[in-house]
């Protein structure tokens, strides 16, 4: 019997449309169809404080966002969609969604401190009340009304007072705005929203419960090698010397450049096998404080600087008789941010570019990071955004992204990084540990400082 | 080389090993069936779960010879977003995923759950699940979702 099991993915096929380059990954059976919303058939325009950096009318009357930041799995696909469909006057189901692509989005900052919605969000918001402004002004020249007497509903602009109305599309359906985001453009009165506020279904989550999800972890192209990077025993150690023999035995070719090790192998399990029979000699080192000092070891440092957060009251004064004086301290030790499945990414590094795929929080920040990195230009770097295993703090994705792009420049293919389970807990940037003293006097139930 | 004739989603397939210790979730992954996820490598996350011949088992604890001639079900093989499986509509229908990592296993737990005991307690639940971990913290609507699926939910 023939079976119908997705052949290992990703083909991958570009098509040169009306100028634009679109270019969409796809398997026979399922697909990761990135590029698919490209806006039409003009350039992307990447600035953040224009309305084409984040939207795109399209032809059909859907409108396309662009978000730089990205959803982590706390439903920003969703939210987004909301706040500009609500903005917008259009329905959530027509609004298209692209995050994270340094080719596609504007540099919106990192994904990190609850700034999705606060500060992504809001910049869309203000684009899209800018957009619907010029939505409103193009109909009232068509219709020869009065902007004040026309509303922005469902995709349309139309006469308050009712009769027929002009689409989005036809208003300025795959053509630039070619329009600053007005800051003060005056936002939708909130006691009107008919979108925001209401608990819609994220539309990831089907894909997430069949299957059908394609992760960083996921994502293949063709001709791409798996590798795995050996970790040295202690950060500061040095490679000594390595036998190549005892991983080539399995199948997998070594990369060594200086105190970097890697296997790579066109079977992602031939790694994991040459990474464990690997044998590799490192120099000792030992400079890392033993783990029950860390506190005592922080307190003692020369490097560590001391911030005072408030200083209230009268603390230099000598306190009144009967005062009672309250101290405590907090530590936390570095922990590691441990996302369910360690970090991945997937690069293919060419002589004169690269394009990496990252679950990375922060793919423009990074960009320059990675044209740095690698000697090339920025604009010849591009990083494009697939999820990852959640995020609760900085993982290891970017750093197996530039695992991922050592490897992939050093053989000439486009290289799949997987770390280990122990790669994470050994490696991935740890949250830092942090000492926090605190003193108070009271004295008659009140706070003397 | 050798040939293991593994019964995948309903389907018969010929998979080629050199190594007969390889774990059934790098076969599962390298025919494109990506849904089982690598989360420790050890058994004790549970991201990787599939059903072999109907029961719940970790698939990076399973190998290649392990699974010859048997039946192995991916979440792939329960249903799709337009034809879900029960208990994959029932945690679409209650929003479980967050990252959605864990996802997989979790349903896959669900359903041999639901197979020996059509009418858990939660508490029953709870202790069919423990072994899956979610690191955004789902466990609840996890429950939910499950209990949902059995007709006991409210």
């Amino acid at each position: 019997m023939t079976v119908p099991v997705r052949p290992p993915r990703v083909s991958r096929r570009a098509v040169l449309k009306g100028g634009a380059l679109t270019i969409a990954f796809a398997s026979s059976s399922r697909c990761v169809d990135l590029f698919a919303q490209d806006g039409g058939s003009s350039p992307r325009i990447l600035d953040p404080k224009e309305v084409d950096g984040f939207f795109a009318v399209n032809g059909d009357g859907t409108v396309t966002v662009f978000c730089g930041k990205v959803d982590l799995g706390q439903g920003l696909r969703i939210a987004i969609r909301q706040m500009a469909a609500e903005e917008l006057g259009i329905g959530v189901e027509k609004i298209k969604y692209v995050e994270g692509d340094t080719a596609l989005t504007p540099d919106q900052g990192r994904t990190s401190g609850s700034s999705g919605i606060q500060r992504g969000g809001v910049q869309i918001r203000q684009a899209a009340t800018t957009a619907r402004k010029a939505l409103i002004e193009l109909a009232a020249q068509r219709l020869g009304s009065k902007p004040e007497d026309l509303v922005a509903v469902d995709g349309q602009v139309q006469p308050k007072a009712g009769g027929a109305g002009i689409s989005f599309a036809t208003l300025i359906g795959e053509r630039r705005f070619d329009l600053k985001i007005d800051p003060k453009a005056p936002l939708k009165d909130p006691s009107t929203y008919t979108i925001v506020g209401k608990p819609l279904p994220r539309p990831d989550v089907p894909a997430k419960c069949t299957g059908a999800n394609i992760y960083v972890h996921d994502f293949t192209v063709p001709g791409m090698l798996h590798a795995r990077v050996i970790r040295l025993p202690a950060i500061g150690g040095k490679l000594i010397s390595v036998d190549e023999s005892t991983a080539e035995n399995l199948g997998a070719k070594v990369v060594r450049i200086k105190d970097f090790l890697a296997v790579v192998a066109p079977d992602e399990w031939m790694t994991v096998r040459a990474a464990r029979a690997l044998r590799a000699q490192w120099s000792e080192w030992s400079g890392l404080p033993e783990q029950d000092r860390l506190e005592a070891t922080l307190r003692n440092a020369a490097e560590i600087t001391d911030e005072l957060l408030v200083n209230k009251g009268a603390p230099e004064l000598p306190l009144p008789k009967g005062a009672k004086t309250i101290a405590a301290s907090y530590f936390w030790p570095m922990q590691s941010h441990a996302s369910l499945g360690p970090s991945c990414a997937v690069a293919d590094v060419r002589a004169d570019s690269a394009t990496i795929w990252t679950a990375s929080q922060g793919t423009h920040g990074n960009r320059r990071s990675f044209a740095r990195f690698l000697g090339l230009p920025p604009e010849k770097v591009r990083l494009i955004y697939l999820e990852g295993a959640g995020c609760y703090g900085m993982n290891g994705h970017e750093d197996a992204a530039a695992d991922a792009a050592i490897v992939s420049r050093a053989v000439g293919r486009p290289v799949r990084v997987q770390w280990s389970r122990q790669d994470e807990h050994g490696w991935d940037p740890k949250g830092p540990p942090q000492l926090l003293d605190i003193s108070g006097a009271v004295a008659d139930d009140r706070i003397l400082a | 080389m050798d040939s293991y004739t593994v019964r995948i989603n309903g389907f018969t397939r010929s998979v080629e090993s050199s190594d007969p210790d390889k774990p059934l979730l790098y076969v599962l992954r390298g025919l494109g069936l990506t849904a089982a996820k690598f989360g420790c490598g050890l058994g004790q996350c549970g991201a990787c779960t599939v059903l072999i011949e109907g029961r719940a088992a970790r698939s990076c604890q399973t190998t290649i010879a392990d699974v010859r001639d048997r039946a192995v079900t991916t979440l792939e093989g329960l249903g799709s977003s337009s034809s879900p499986h029960p208990v994959q509509a029932a945690f679409i229908k209650e929003q479980v995923p967050q990252c959605g990592y864990c996802t997989s296993g979790m349903i896959m737990s669900a359903v041999a759950l639901l197979a020996q005991t059509a009418k858990p307690t939660e508490d029953e639940v709870r202790s069919a699940l423990d072994g899956n971990l979610c690191r955004c913290s789902t466990h609840v609507r996890v429950v939910r979702a499950v209990m949902a699926a059995s007709g006991a939910g409210g």
